[in-house]
């Protein structure tokens, strides 16, 4: 019996120990470079970030982050674009000012050369995107109460037209499209008008949660094998202007949204904090992302409860 | 072909051989129940059997003349009865009722060996517990069956709040659980916190930790199946308990020629919570109940009937205001009719009609955006098992398995169904298995089963071997192993159970599959103690794991889609084992040096990892003293911590659909650091007393003595410059306290 409280004391003594400062911390993978641009078809070629990673134990800041003396350039169908750094924003390298419109369904390779190294990635682009109608439903009938005016029919007179004015939280706001052989989707959305009123008036949200509430977010990447896609109420806190986005988006974006995603919180099926995984990159020679994507976009107004905005 | 065989099975049965058959059952000379693993022997002959499951036993080859029959159980006094075989005999038919002894080492001690020394349990890595041991045991809340086995050597858990068993490096999915032989889908209460099982219903617990004989299949890992009382069929009596969460209430007695049994259990936290709630404090309401009961009848000598089932239910929900609002409920039914019959004194048959169904709906409403998940898993079982005593050096069993299922899996989104997913498939099992005794000291159990699974149309062929012998009067060898399979998925959140489900492996994945072997020597110098010593190797592949990477609204339901398939792995490890049997002190020390590891394409750039339950070094102690009307308990544990995946770096990176600028963590390998080492001091008081002249006694037991905040898991916050690893910590000190009574 003595042996047996002098092993159990032994060993509690033994276990009695602090976690050492820097302990939660893995092998430091310090000075990753991560490149950071995403084409979207039909718009200029896209500003390209070259960064490097830090060490997760120390302070970190975003400019000394930045890489400023890479050699950036952008290939497609055998065209070189070179990138010239931006001197008023560290990391931040800027196409050639004639720079072509990105194409559809067309491959291009980022590189990056820094040092003796080079940092590769690919992507092919989307097909166009076109949203063939946005639809309010009845919420419980699932009818058509009515369809949106689209920025192709009146430009930014969508938010003041009136099929575009909308009620918080009454009906269903589905997007409609024509799915292609994409990967999958994501939808972002944005409150434009920065003071606008908080609509949502419920019991679990307090002060903290109503200063955190988002003006903007985005969706999980979604298949949309309907072809519809409706937005959540939850998303559309303010009253105002909203634009939604809908991307239709290559590998590189979807493998990088999805992964990453998987990582921010709680995932199902699995053990508390077991999915935290390194997200699927697709870079040579480097992490971040290189995607592309096809959007198009609607917007409406959401009316304010006591009138004013 | 197979009717052909049984019928070979019943004449061969018939056939009288050189002397006659000694046989019956074994029971409890006070209520009646039937005692498993009892040992029969007629010690001047060298000859003797085990009781079955159902406590039937049979000698064969019986001379004529006198016998002094010795039957014993661990827990029971042995019993001595005389019989005389004229000439001319047959068979005698010779039903024992053995009586617990007043200060008997089953109430004492906490985990039985099956063994005796003339009759051993071939099958290494088998436990047996009585059901007093686990009401012993010091607890959270009250005494679980899955929390005490948490306890064990080989044995881990992932958490304070989650019952789940992490057997010898395999996960919850790699241990099928059965309630009188039908299996249940989500055996946990209160979000994982307590097992669905009533201890006081319980009367056997049998844990094949691993490989697991014949008789058994559809899982790569481990085996629990829990037998309930059958009632006491001579007289009425009942127990109850009282503790903070719950209420439970047994009652049993004869009815006809038999008995019945029901056994509730309820929690009383609703309307305390009702009454916070009154109060203007948002707190959720809760409760959950179960039902177990049996009834059964002897119809004749050789014919047993019992009807039993199961009810559980766990309903969860929180009502902020008419957009916000959660509802989630989920629970299992399970009913089973049995028959056993006598076909003759040598053969033995049961068949068992079973369904059990188990449902998880969940509703609820974030800011007016509805969200619905349902699942469900409904399985009907037709089940046959002969025991064929076909002589004192061979015990033939038989069985069959046909197994119908319906999976249901059904997600919605504001109003969209995403996933509708219905799945139907076939499972039949045929298994045949040899306990033979070549010579005295040496017993093998060889058996073979064979299995189809409709979807993909699969037939499999599964050996099995355990053998044990005696190398000297107190030590013995165990060996064992097999090839083991499982066509079912089970996905399970540690932190949440309620939302558990199960999926069939269809056409598009190989069904994951195992190879087990065990290798251990038991060493018992006196009734006092048992030491043991057990080794494992399990190699695994086709192993699957949930992709949580699909697209969100994704209705693809193929296996390939929805998990993350082809992984491969092993678990190896060693297991000593230090028993105290009887006295005033009883107990174990439980010691375990572990290696469990991963492998999958998709996971870790393809490395190999440690999952997160893989814990190099295991030590458990759980000790009871009596003293005089006091029984004192304590569970210490020490474990190495849990494997985490660490940050190794931080960088900055666009959300690419809205342009915002954010800052992450950059994984280094997965699962390449661990945790803090995890241990705790459980104790327990138990004072016994007269409650209206009828046994009772009241409880103190404090979970955590010295509330060690144990670590759980990391997680990583990026807001400031400076990154904030944040670690959850598990339970704190917990004391409960709580009445038991019996009359």
């Amino acid at each position: 019996m003595r042996l047996l409280a002098l092993v159990l004391i032994g060993t509690l003594l033994g276990c009695s120990t602090d976690r050492q400062p820097g302990s939660l911390f893995g092998a430091v993978a310090e000075s990753e470079i991560v490149v950071d641009a995403t084409l979207i078809v039909g718009q200029q070629l896209s500003d390209v970030f070259v960064r490097r990673t830090q060490d997760p134990g120390q302070s970190y800041t975003r400019a000394l982050a930045a890489v400023t003396d890479a050699a950036v350039a952008m290939v497609q169908n055998d065209q070189i674009y070179s990138y010239r750094a931006d001197p008023d924003s560290a990391g931040r390298y800027l196409p050639p000012t004639a720079a072509p419109q990105v194409e559809p369904e067309a491959e291009y390779e980022l590189l990056v050369y820094l040092d003796d190294t080079v940092i590769r990635a690919r992507t092919i682009t989307p097909p166009p995107l076109h949203l063939r109608e946005v639809v309010l439903l009845d919420e419980d009938a699932e009818s058509v109460l009515r369809r949106l005016k689209t920025f192709a029919e009146l430009g930014d007179g969508v938010y003041a037209a009136p099929e575009n004015q909308l009620v918080y939280p009454q009906g269903v706001i589905e997007m409609r499209l024509d799915r292609s052989a994409v990967p999958a989707y994501q939808l972002a959305l944005f409150s434009l008008d920065p003071d606008s009123e908080f609509l949502v008036d419920s019991d679990i949200l307090e002060d903290d949660d109503i200063d955190d509430f988002e003006r903007q977010g985005s969706s999980p990447p979604l298949d949309v094998g309907t072809g519809k896609v409706r937005l959540p109420w939850f998303a559309v806190g303010f009253a105002g202007r909203y634009l939604v986005k809908i991307y239709a988006v290559d590998q590189n974006w979807f493998d990088y949204a999805r992964s990453n995603r998987a990582s921010d919180g709680p995932a199902f099926g699995g053990l508390a904090g077991d999915n935290f995984e390194r997200p699927i990159f697709n870079v040579e020679g480097g992490i971040g992302l290189f995607g592309s994507a096809a959007v198009d976009s609607v917007g409406f107004f959401v009316l304010p409860r006591t009138g004013n905005l | 072909m197979l009717r052909h065989f049984f019928a070979l099975l019943l004449v061969l049965a018939a056939l009288p051989l050189h002397g006659a058959t000694l046989s019956g059952f074994v029971r409890n000379a006070k209520d009646g129940e039937s005692l498993s693993y009892a040992t029969v022997r007629i010690a001047a002959l060298a000859l003797g059997a085990q009781s079955n499951a159902s406590g039937y036993y049979a000698i064969k080859n019986v001379p004529p003349g006198t016998h002094v029959i010795i039957s014993s159980h661990i827990g029971y006094a042995t019993r001595r009865d005389t019989v005389r075989l004229a000439a001319d005999d047959l068979e005698i038919r010779l039903d024992l009722a053995l009586t617990a002894q007043a200060l008997t080492v089953s109430e004492e001690m906490v985990v039985t060996s099956q063994r005796d020394a003339r009759e051993p349990e071939p099958q290494p890595g088998y436990l047996s517990l009585q059901s007093e041991s686990l009401r012993q045991m010091p607890a959270v809340g009250e005494a679980d069956l899955l929390r005490s086995l948490q306890l064990l050597p080989g044995i881990q858990s992932a958490s304070d709040i989650s019952s789940g068993l992490y057997i010898r490096g395999g996960g919850p999915d790699q241990t099928r659980i059965l309630l009188d032989q039908i299996p249940l889908y989500n055996p946990s209460h209160a979000f994982g916190f307590f097992s669905t099982f009533n201890p006081d219903a319980i009367k056997d617990v049998d844990l094949y930790k691993g490989a697991y004989p014949a008789a058994y299949g559809g899982t790569l890992g481990s085996v629990l199946n829990v037998s309930n009382r059958e009632g006491n069929n001579k007289t009425l009596a009942g127990r109850g308990s009282l503790s903070l969460i719950s209420g439970r209430l047994l009652l049993e007695g004869p009815v006809g020629k038999g008995a019945w049994m029901l056994a509730s259990r309820r929690t009383y936290i609703d309307p305390v919570l009702a009454a916070v709630r009154s109060r203007g404090v948002d707190v959720p309401n809760y409760f959950f109940y179960d039902l177990n009961g049996k009834i059964n009848q002897r119809f004749s000598p050789n014919d047993t009937f019992s009807v039993s089932t199961y009810w559980g239910q766990d309903d969860l929900g929180f009502d902020f205001d008419a957009e916000n609002f959660v509802s989630i409920r989920w629970g299992n039914r399970a009913l089973t009719g049995r028959w056993n019959r006598v076909f003759s004194p040598s053969l033995f048959g049961t068949l068992v009609a079973a369904g059990s169904y188990y449902k998880s709906d969940t509703a609820l409403s974030f800011l007016d955006t509805p969200i619905y998940f349902f699942n469900s898993v409904r399985d009907l079982s037709l089940k046959g098992d002969l025991d064929y005593f076909a002589g004192n050096n061979h015990t033939l069993l038989v069985g069959l398995l046909l197994t119908f299922y319906e999976f249901h899996f059904e997600q919605a989104f504001n109003r969209q169904t995403q996933v509708d997913f219905e799945d139907k498939p076939t499972l039949f099992s045929f298994y045949l298995q040899d306990e033979w005794r070549p010579r005295q000291p040496t017993l093998i159990r060889l058996g073979t089963r064979t299995t189809y699974f409709s979807e993909g149309e699969r037939w499999h062929w599964a050996p099995r071997l355990a053998l044990t012998h005696d190398l000297a009067p107190e030590l013995r060898l165990k060996l064992g192993g097999g090839t083991y399979r499982q066509y079912l998925q089970l996905v399970t959140t540690e932190g949440f159970s309620g939302g558990d489900f199960w999926l069939p492996i269809d056409r598009t994945a190989t069904p994951s599959r195992s190879y087990q072997s065990v290798a251990g020597v038991e060493w018992e110098p006196s009734r006092l103690y048992q030491f043991a010593v057990e080794g494992y190797y399990t190699d695994m592949a086709n192993l699957v794991v949930l992709d949580n990477e699909v697209s969100a609204d994704s209705d693809n339901t193929r296996t390939a889609d929805l998990f993350k398939t082809g992984g491969s792995g092993y678990a190896t490890g060693v297991e000593f084992f230090l028993q105290r049997r009887s006295g005033a002190l009883t107990g174990w020390i439980g010691y375990t040096l572990g290696w469990t590891r991963r492998r999958f394409a998709e996971l870790n750039s393809g490395r190999t990892f440690s999952p997160k339950y893989d814990r190099r070094h295991d030590l458990s102690f759980s000790l009871s003293y009596r003293r005089g009307i006091w029984t004192f308990g304590s569970n210490f544990l020490y474990a190495t911590g849990q494997a985490f995946t660490p940050a190794a770096a931080r960088y900055t990176l666009r959300e690419p659909a809205t342009g915002e600028v954010e800052d992450y963590v950059l994984p280094a390998g997965r699962n390449s650091a661990r945790l803090l080492p995890y241990h705790r001091l459980d104790l327990s008081a138990t004072r016994a007393f007269a409650l209206w002249d009828q046994e009772a006694e009241f409880y103190l037991q404090i979970f955590n003595l010295y509330s060690r905040r144990n670590e759980w898991f990391v997680q990583y916050d990026t807001d400031d410059p400076d990154t904030e690893p944040k670690v959850a910590k598990m339970l704190p000190i917990v004391p409960s306290l709580g009445l038991n009574f019996k009359f």
